[in-house]
């Protein structure tokens, strides 16, 4: 299995994820029948992005992944990668705010407007599972953590 | 017979009660490096960050008392280690936030917590990237070969 998975991703990274980048890049539209591997190879990418901490490579992964759900086919392979995308964006939102700012290892209102309510609408068990980690700054204002967060975004795609 | 129950029934509820302690007791092991910082959970790392803080702070407080207030360690004290304390210059989220950026980086995972804060300071102080470089550099040669030796208290 994992053998299976790091050919997976050795394949993603030398073969197919520069041929969608350069098809992005220079307007050639990609063949309407895409072999049935590819969506889970840039599945596989986006995981493994994840699992490196690999924030550059997960960008990326996740332009490819979003283009790719644009070419396919209306069906429930496009809906499962779609979902998984929607997902994923979620934790490039949290995972870009980690990266980028000064306080990046807590957010709230403030720094991510309405993210957190989003998140307890969209995901049932976020608010409990985060409640546990939330902290008061000595205003009261209330903070929540970026890592915890990403990490139960995860949970939400693994299989 | 009856006295022996009654023993055994409060020697088992002590139990109990000391086990239901125990699971709710925190226990956080300060971190060494990136790998143990990293394993902690972001309130972990926080409450952490605030006790390095105010520690190192009044470590630094204690060395008039100990060395003398006019003391060549004294004002070694206040010349350089006072310029890589946190306290008062970064709050507790930043520490953290810092921290873990400095430590996604996978090989900067041996580097020992206080060298990363220096660098890390250094960094938002707006040095060089040069000599950035070249500290983070040495202490990953520092951080590797700590790692390969014994821990005297572990």
């Amino acid at each position: 299995m994992d053998s299976l998975r790091s050919m997976l991703s050795v394949a993603a990274v030398s073969c197919v994820i520069p041929v969608l980048s350069a098809s992005a890049i220079t307007g050639k539209p990609l063949p309407h029948r895409l072999p049935a591997v590819v969506p889970a190879i840039a599945l596989t990418a986006l995981r493994d992005s994840n699992e490196t901490n690999d924030f550059r490579r997960f960008e990326g992964a996740l332009a490819v992944a979003k283009s790719l759900a644009d070419l396919m086919p209306l069906g429930a392979e496009r809906n499962a990668l779609r979902r998984a995308i929607l997902v994923y964006e979620d934790v490039d939102a949290v995972w870009s705010f980690a990266v980028r700012d000064r306080y990046g290892a807590y957010f709230n209102d403030d720094s991510l407007p309405g993210l957190h309510d989003r998140l307890t609408a969209d995901y049932p068990g976020y608010d409990d599972f985060i409640a546990d980690y939330r902290v008061a700054d000595r205003k009261g204002n209330v903070l929540y953590p970026t890592a915890e967060t990403r990490t139960f975004l995860l949970k939400q795609i693994a299989p | 017979m009856k006295k022996l129950a009654v023993a055994i029934a409060l020697m088992l509820f002590a139990i109990v009660g000391y086990s239901a302690e125990r699971a709710t007791t925190p226990e956080i092991t300060p971190p060494a490096n990136g790998e143990e910082f990293l394993r902690l959970s972001s309130t972990e790392k926080l409450f952490w960050s605030i006790g390095y803080s105010q520690g190192y702070l009044d470590a630094l407080n204690k060395i008039d008392v100990a060395a003398g207030p006019n003391s060549a360690c004294a004002s070694l004290a206040a010349r350089t280690e006072r310029q890589s304390s946190t306290a008062g210059k970064m709050s507790g989220f930043e520490l953290v936030s810092g921290l873990e950026k400095f430590y996604a980086d996978p090989a900067n995972t041996l580097i020992p917590v206080g060298s990363a804060i220096r660098i890390y300071m250094l960094q938002a102080a707006g040095k060089d990237q040069a000599t950035i470089q070249e500290l983070i550099e040495t202490a990953r040669a520092l951080g590797a070969e700590s790692s390969r030796r014994p821990m005297a208290g572990k």
